[in-house]
């Protein structure tokens, strides 16, 4: 029955994802292994968060209250993956095999342990959520209506690809000590989070237009950030 | 030892975290609907009955059926099948369920009450005819009621809600997202139910059983199981003289059996039986109960035996009086042993002098006495002293006529037993809800007077009567005068009984038998499969144990059958259900025989024969009900159009960006500072 659903709900959201590991990821072992890295890293920093939240036991039932201490978390974990980054710069240089393109051009270790964050962030978030659009049922019976599942798919890509975009240009922000950087990431993570507590009045828009909104924005910022600029992206029109 | 708390602290830690129960989005999307009950599929020797859903169960969108127009009218111009109709039970009707199973727009049908019906009988119109002696259903049957549905293959999963509420939920439902604009339907969201009630077995008993003893893997899968539970039966004096350990059996009784049935059934897992078979057993108990006051102690005058015994699975082709006879017929009741043992005396047919078989009663003093056969002394002598031992009563005698019973077993057997069947109708049941869950105490009129005096036109005090002039001709039989002591049925433990079967398991009586925690369920008749005791069984045996038990000694630890010989069972109970806390030791005569089929016992049985019941039940893992919103092919389209539409996107942008990249994102030009040299 809704096994349509189920599929329509997961290309939604991971592929996206999908593409970019098959065409800049995985034809390198060591972007692979960075990959698994920096989800690895993600998830200590959820493990963090939810002891936290169990054992803050009066505050439990606030979401907010998890949702920044969430973020402040996973902002941690990501200065401590760069920090390990930068340090292991000398080994990978050893075993890679175009360590001209990766360790010279730094972006690139950022956007792959950015992709990490995202794709394991992406998961958490989704996968409870398609495991019960298999069944017969959609959502609207007792609560929500029936875009329950295509608005939080949506609502994963958006953080999905705002990982990426915040862990380049949280990278780069350390690189040349750019505090307007780094600040901006934490307040872009930190709003994002805020605007899916909309999502309990089921408005879904309510969320949805600004979080893209946000989307693009730090998009253009880490296009800046990673080197691009208008004419850059005139030539690459033109040249086709 | 630091070490040690250290991980005692730490494994309460992790204990205290695995017992989190998450939330689930699944919570949210579907609700329960706890108070339904299944029909179940059952298998004889050449068919299947019942119903069975689909493998993880049949969905349909809810239409809630106020008349059968409504249901008509889905079948006709329905848009968004196929569909699961909730119908009440007034119109719930075989008919119907023969229409339904040539549409496919149906996948399953539910059915609540809302109202009383005029009869709800599923049964045949000549129960267990084919069982039964030849030409004993005529004209209309026995029960003109009967539509037999409850033997009819139903190719869809059939369900019956209890609850009103959850009809309730069901109709809210339905008004909600379903109940209006029917041509626009398949284009939004409906409320839609899910049954789930898969039968594993299919086609017939040999085959399921065949299937079921396949050698494939070290774990067979079981697909039936016999229905089987246990006869219960108890003597009105010991069948050995002496006293434990040093007891001689006595071999030359002659004996009398009074029989009633313990079970019903109905076309869901829900039954009552009121009527059928709780008169029975009351009357039975009760008599059990007074006749053993009025006996008193054996003496070896008395030459006269009885045997109370409650026959269950008889709904089911007479399953416990089958295996009863067979039994008997090859010595093994009432154990296992040589003939002239030393323990106890083997009971074979022709030891029965008569047999008595009470079936359905109820308010109304004309009682009924079928027999078969015009030359049977034994019959008409025992009527006449019934007869002339009652004024309350009109005792009619109905020769040639011998409703669906136990004894039909036993006539068919080798030796052919004299008996008779006591109940209220005359060529047709008074019952309207034979073997339904309708028969309840409104359908016998019975209101629990919990102590206070009862009325002598009561439903109790009919069956006081019935007892007292049953108890009085018995006496008469066995002991050869007449009796003229002053015992009367006990009309308040009548009361109880009813009370304990029809209302509240934990009553009195249950206490007393030292039986306590029942909870307020009332109790299902219906057999059940072998592999599963049924509680009733045991609370019977052991009310009919107290009944017919003698009270030796205080109560106390040496009250068990242990390093005892077997003869008799020992139980602590109450001497008087008034009285919980004043127990005493019983000394009961009680024991079980297994109702099993004797098809399932023999070797290379024959089952084209059809000379045994071949029932069982099917097996099944899961049984649930659920409501819950199904989405609309539309929304599933443009659900899955979108999702590929992107990941197509991505793909495409991904692999311009990544081609172009070095020209999008130019490396960095570092301009070195002039080098000093």
């Amino acid at each position: 029955m809704t096994v349509t659903e189920f599929f329509g709900c997961a290309f939604l959201a991971f592929g996206p994802p999908f593409a970019m590991f098959i065409f800049t990821i995985a034809q390198d072992p060591v972007r692979v292994i960075i990959l698994i890295a920096a989800s690895f890293f993600w998830l200590l920093s959820l493990l963090l968060s939810s002891l936290l939240w169990f054992a803050v036991v009066p505050l439990r039932q606030y979401l907010i209250f998890g949702l920044i201490f969430s973020v402040i978390f996973q902002e941690v974990f990501r200065y401590i993956i760069y920090k390990i980054l930068r340090k292991a710069e000398n080994g990978l240089k050893k075993i890679t095999d175009d360590s001209a393109t990766l360790i010279d051009n730094k972006h690139i270790l950022a956007y792959v342990s950015g992709l990490g964050f995202a794709i394991i962030s992406g998961a958490f978030s989704l996968v409870n959520i398609l495991a019960d659009a298999v069944g017969p049922a959609t959502m609207g019976l007792k609560a929500g209506n029936e875009m329950f599942f295509l608005t939080s798919s949506a609502t994963t890509l958006c953080f999905i690809l705002l990982h990426t975009f915040w862990g380049v240009i949280f990278f780069n922000g350390f690189d040349t000590k750019n505090k307007l950087q780094i600040g901006y990431v934490l307040v872009s993570h930190l709003l994002a989070s805020c605007l899916t507590l909309l999502n309990r009045y089921h408005v879904y828009s309510a969320s949805l237009i600004p979080l893209y909104a946000i989307v693009v924005l730090t998009g253009l910022y880490a296009f800046k950030v990673a080197g691009g600029s208008y004419n850059s992206f005139k030539n690459c029109i033109s040249l086709k | 030892m630091d070490h040690i708390k250290l991980i005692i602290i730490l494994l309460y830690a992790c204990l205290s975290i695995i017992t989190g129960n998450g939330d689930r989005i699944k919570d949210m999307m579907f609700d329960g609907i706890d108070s339904s009950v299944p029909c179940y599929r059952r298998l004889n020797a050449t068919h299947q009955i019942g119903c069975s859903s689909k493998r993880g169960g049949s969905t349909g969108v809810i239409h809630f059926c106020e008349t059968i127009d409504d249901l008509q009218f889905i079948l006709n111009s329905g848009t968004a099948g196929p569909y699961i109709p909730v119908l009440s039970t007034k119109i719930f009707s075989p008919d119907i369920v023969h229409n339904l199973s040539y549409s496919d727009k149906v996948s399953g049908l539910i059915v609540y009450t809302n109202e009383p019906v005029n009869f709800f009988s599923h049964d045949e119109k000549c129960p267990n005819n084919r069982f039964s002696v030849d030409g004993t259903c005529k004209n209309n049957g026995w029960n003109p009621w009967g539509t037999g549905l409850l033997y009819v293959d139903i190719p869809f999963p059939l369900f019956y809600v209890e609850n009103e509420n959850d009809t309730q939920k069901i109709k809210e439902c339905f008004q909600t997202f379903n109940n209006f604009s029917f041509d626009t339907q398949k284009d939004r969201s409906l409320c839609s139910l899910e049954l789930e009630s898969f039968m594993f077995a299919t086609t017939n008993t040999p085959t399921c059983q065949r299937r079921s003893n396949i050698v494939t893997n070290m774990n067979p899968v079981k697909l039936c199981d016999p229905l089987g539970d246990y006869n219960t039966w108890a003597s009105l004096f010991p069948l050995v003289e002496g006293s434990d350990p040093n007891t001689k059996p006595i071999n030359d009784f002659e004996y009398i059996i009074i029989a009633a049935r313990s079970d019903t059934t109905s076309l869901f897992d829900k039954t009552t039986g009121a009527e059928n078979p709780i008169t029975s057993m009351v009357t039975l108990l009760s008599t059990a109960k007074l006749l053993k006051e009025m006996v008193g102690k054996w003496n070896n005058k008395i030459k006269k035996n009885i045997l109370f015994i409650l026959f269950t699975g008889e709904t089911y082709d007479y399953i416990g009086s089958q295996r009863f006879l067979y039994d008997m017929e090859l010595g093994l009741f009432p154990v296992d042993l040589p003939k002239n043992n030393t323990f106890l005396p083997i009971i074979y047919p022709e030891n029965i002098s008569l047999f008595i078989e009470i079936s359905q009663l109820s308010y109304g003093k004309d009682v009924y006495v079928h027999y078969l056969e015009d030359n049977q002394k034994t019959v008409a002598t025992f009527f006449n002293i019934m007869n002339s031992s009652t004024d309350s009563l009109f005792l009619h005698l109905v020769p040639n006529s011998l409703p669906p019973s136990s004894l039909h077993t036993f006539i068919r057997g080798n030796n052919s037993i004299q008996g008779m069947v006591i109940t209220n109708h005359e060529s047709e049941y008074i019952n309207h809800y034979y073997n339904s869950f309708y028969d309840t105490s409104e359908n016998i009129q019975y209101k629990y007077q919990n102590g206070s005096s009862i009325p002598n036109d009561s439903i109790q005090g009919n069956i006081g009567n019935i007892v007292t002039v049953l108890a009085n001709s018995l006496y008469e039989e066995i002991i050869g005068t007449k009796y003229n002591g002053t015992a009367t049925a006990n009309l308040e433990m009548i009361d109880e009984l009813f009370h304990c079967y029809l209302e509240d398991p934990s009553c009195k009586v249950h206490k007393a038998i030292r039986k306590v925690g029942m909870g307020g369920n009332i109790l299902n008749l219906y057999i059940g499969v072998d592999i599963q005791d049924n509680i009733l069984t045991d609370l019977i045996a052991l009310t009919l144990a107290w009944f017919t038990g003698d009270l030796i000694e205080e109560s106390g630890p040496n009250c068990t059958n242990i390093g005892k010989s077997h003869v008799f069972k020992y139980y602590n109970m109450s001497s008087n259900m008034d009285d919980l806390e004043n127990k005493s030791c019983y000394r009961c005569t009680l024991n079980h025989t297994l109702a099993i089929s004797p098809a399932f016992v023999i070797p290379d049985y024959d089952w084209s024969s059809n000379k045994y019941s071949s029932w069982s039940e099917s097996a099944w893992r899961t049984i649930g009900v659920r409501i819950f919103l199904k989405p609309s092919p539309a929304h599933e389209r443009s659900t899955i159009a979108i999702g590929s539409m992107i990941m197509v996107l991505a793909f495409v942008l991904t692999y311009f960006i990544k081609s172009r990249s070095n020209v999008l994102f130019p490396p960095e030009v570092f301009n070195d500072p002039p080098v000093n040299c």
